[in-house]
């Protein structure tokens, strides 16, 4: 057994020794993948909805025509209606048990057959954010449909309030109002049906490419993540080597050091491999993705992984203490993580951010296997990335080796 | 086999080790003696290639350890002062790496691994991990990572710090089972009764100084048959004026201060009564009183004036 195949079986034994920091490793990225998956609505969740109360103040037909339209088809899907009093309603927004409510006054019916300006009411959670500025846009379309449908019919409602006046009986007035108002209510449930666009518009991927779902575009940098969480606690063990005065022994004897750093990088790499494959099966088996890329996914991984660690490692050993080296890893790699891809796709992101993110070392890395993954990528865009990491984790090698030999080791 | 020419280690304006100079013999248990911060660790560092030593020359087994570090590492062992063991790896695997990491393999290497588990007594617990041993256990195997490939100089530096008596002895043992097969040992310590049990030579150093040198019977010669006696309380100046003492003969002052008075005298525990009289009509106050045989610690005292564990 030589001094490197010695090495890798040490290292090897004692990771395998220490299976909080392997079930840190893979458990982490797979929980945040999974709330973040459920969050963003992923593949198979449930989708989020708003949970809108309805105060309905009016009790007239149109306004109960407006709470059928929020009823009905694709609105429906979005929405979980609740009438109640407006007494109610913020009882229960402030026990933070709804997204808005929708407060429709008295005399909106009159007031719509008038022509007369008038508000409906909207008041949101302010501890949520999305769901109630959903529940905006939802009145904000309403209240656009009740202007549209004034100045396509205001003339004739006009026409049918006055005409209601002249009737004798208080009964025929509101025989003829109410008619009205019905042929207003069918106009809104048609509303719906009147959106839809003449001309219909297929929607397809290029040729090869999968439908780019949130957990499809999210996957690559899930794995990402996990090589960083994995990288970093790797390159930590070189404090625990140091504390453990192995290091100091290993300077006093006729070993090689830079056998010690290939075997450190050799069982690294293994390491990496194996806390990748629990995660990638998973994706691949979820995302019915073909097995074939698995192998180029994980030994891509397994680089980024690498040239990461080297990094992680330089972060380590420049670093005056083990706490001090702890915290220049967060400050490095915890932005790296943010806009790096790993918590949110490129794709979810503004612009800069994204480009910004791309440059990265761990999102440079992460491009060219999403596009690969998605069916849209070549295996030269593969070649870039490749040289820069190489090339890094080489420059990255040597400041390592030199910070040793400087110091770190025999301190 | 070790040879070190006026070797001189500094920090800047501080002075760590200076001109130290000595040689060693096979066979032989070399002892480093001084109180902490006297430059012993710091002469292991430079020994063992940790340190780069600011002048002076160092060679091991005839290989200079600045020219040809890699011939002279591997005739060298080290046991350092504070363990060097992968507390999360077995024991036999921790002989193992270090066995690798001298270039042994093979059928050689799995069979020093079970000698040296058996010298050092752990062959029983060759798969357990070291963080579940005692104190003297982990000792033990940072001793066994040290001799895995038989060095031809093997550096002990204070190796029984926080060690019980039993371990100690065990560990003398394996320190004479070393020097028997022809390992030359250097063993620093800063106890007196360490250095005169195991050591054939010893080298007394003190602020990166050697102070004095030779076997534990030259050194003993040295102080002579005067015992040293030591007072503790309050004193002036005029107290250690000799002159002024009647009664009392063959007395001399090694050290004085204004809480504690050396003295180095003929039959101590017979001249100790007129030694306190006449303090006493002097107005000292003397409040303890240390009489001891002359031994290495008298030694260090007569040559430092002050205490080797101080």
């Amino acid at each position: 057994m030589t001094f490197l195949i010695a090495n890798i079986r040490k290292n090897l034994l004692r990771i395998a020794a220490s299976l909080w920091s392997l079930t840190i490793w893979i458990g982490v990225p797979l929980l945040i993948g999974a709330l973040l998956n459920g969050v963003m609505g992923g593949s198979g969740g449930a989708t989020p909805k708003v949970h809108l109360l309805v105060a309905d103040q009016d009790q007239s037909v149109l306004s109960g025509a407006l709470t059928d339209m929020l009823a009905l088809d694709r609105l429906g899907e979005m929405l979980i209606l609740k009438p109640v009093s407006e007494e109610d309603g913020h009882a229960i927004l402030d026990d933070g048990a709804a997204s808005a409510m929708l407060v429709i006054p008295a005399g909106f019916q009159s007031n719509f057959l008038t022509s007369a300006p008038q508000e409906l009411h909207l008041t949101v959670n302010p501890l949520q954010s999305i769901l109630p500025e959903m529940a905006e846009e939802l009145t904000r379309m309403i209240a656009d449909f009740g202007g549209y449908a004034q100045q396509a019919f205001g003339e004739e409602l006009k026409a049918i309030q006055a005409i209601s006046k002249e009737l004798e009986s208080d009964t025929a007035q509101a025989k003829a109002r109410d008619t009205a108002v019905a042929a207003i209510g069918k106009l809104a449930r048609l509303a719906p049906a009147l959106r839809n666009p003449p001309i219909k518009v297929e929607v397809e991927t290029t040729e090869g490419a999968s439908e780019a779902t949130f957990l499809m575009l999210f996957f690559p940098g899930l794995l990402m993540m996990t090589v960083i969480f994995t990288a970093q606690g790797l390159a930590e063990d070189l404090w625990a080597e140091r504390e453990m005065g192995t290091l100091r022994r290993l300077q006093s004897t006729s070993a090689s050091a830079a056998a010690w750093l290939a075997a450190r990088m050799a069982s690294s790499g293994l390491v990496l491999v194996a806390v990748l494959l629990p995660l990638a099966l998973a994706g691949f088996a979820l995302l019915d993705l073909p097995f074939a890329y698995l192998p180029l996914v994980l030994a891509w991984s397994a680089l980024a992984g690498l040239m990461l660690m080297q990094l992680a490692s330089l972060v380590q050993v420049v670093a005056p203490t083990r706490k001090a080296g702890a915290l220049f890893s967060t400050l490095v790699f915890f932005p790296l993580l943010l806009v790096g891809g790993s918590f949110f796709p490129f794709e979810n992101m503004p612009k800069f951010l994204a480009a910004i993110g791309r440059a990265t070392p761990n999102g440079m890395m992460l491009e060219p296997v999403k596009r690969w993954l998605i069916g849209t990528g070549h295996l030269a865009d593969f070649t870039l990335p490749l040289a820069i990491a190489v090339f890094a984790s080489l420059v990255l090698h040597t400041l390592i080796a030199w910070r040793l030999r400087a110091g770190f080791a025999s301190e | 086999m070790i040879e070190i020419e006026t070797l001189q280690k500094t920090y800047g304006s501080f002075t760590a080790v200076a001109d130290v100079s000595f040689t060693t013999e096979p066979g032989e248990v070399f002892g480093l003696l001084g109180p902490n911060g006297a430059g012993k660790s710091t002469t292991i560092g430079c020994l063992s290639g940790l340190l780069k030593p600011s002048s002076g020359r160092i060679a091991i087994a005839g290989h200079d350890i600045a020219t040809d570090p890699k011939a002279a590492k591997a005739r060298l062992g080290i046991v350092p002062q504070d363990l060097a063991i992968y507390e999360d790896l077995p024991a036999g695997d921790n002989l193992s790496y270090w066995g690798a990491a001298y270039g042994m393999r093979g059928s050689d290497l799995k069979a020093r691994v079970a000698d040296v588990l058996n010298v050092i007594g752990l062959t029983d617990r060759a798969g357990d991990k070291p963080r579940d041993f005692s104190g003297g256990m982990k000792r033990r195997l940072n001793f066994g990572c040290g001799i895995m490939h038989a060095p031809d100089v093997l550096l002990l530096d204070e190796p029984t710090v926080g060690v019980d008596p039993q371990s100690r002895e065990r560990l003398f043992d394996m320190v004479r089972a070393e020097t028997a097969r022809g390992a030359t040992v250097l063993y620093t310590t800063h106890h007196m009764e360490e250095a005169e049990a195991l050591c054939d030579r010893i080298a007394i150093v003190d602020k990166g100084r050697k102070i004095a040198q030779g076997t534990v019977e030259d050194l003993r010669a040295e102080v002579g048959e005067r015992d040293i006696i030591t007072l503790t309380g309050a004193f002036a100046d005029d107290h250690a004026d000799l002159a002024a003492w009647e009664g009392v003969g063959h007395v001399s002052i090694l050290s004085a201060d204004e809480t504690t008075l050396s003295l180095e005298a003929e039959n101590g525990p017979a001249q100790l009564a007129s030694i306190l009289d006449a303090l006493k009509r002097a107005d000292a106050k003397v409040r303890e009183t240390t009489v001891r045989r002359p031994n290495l610690e008298s030694l260090f005292l007569k040559l430092t004036g002050r205490e080797l564990r101080r």
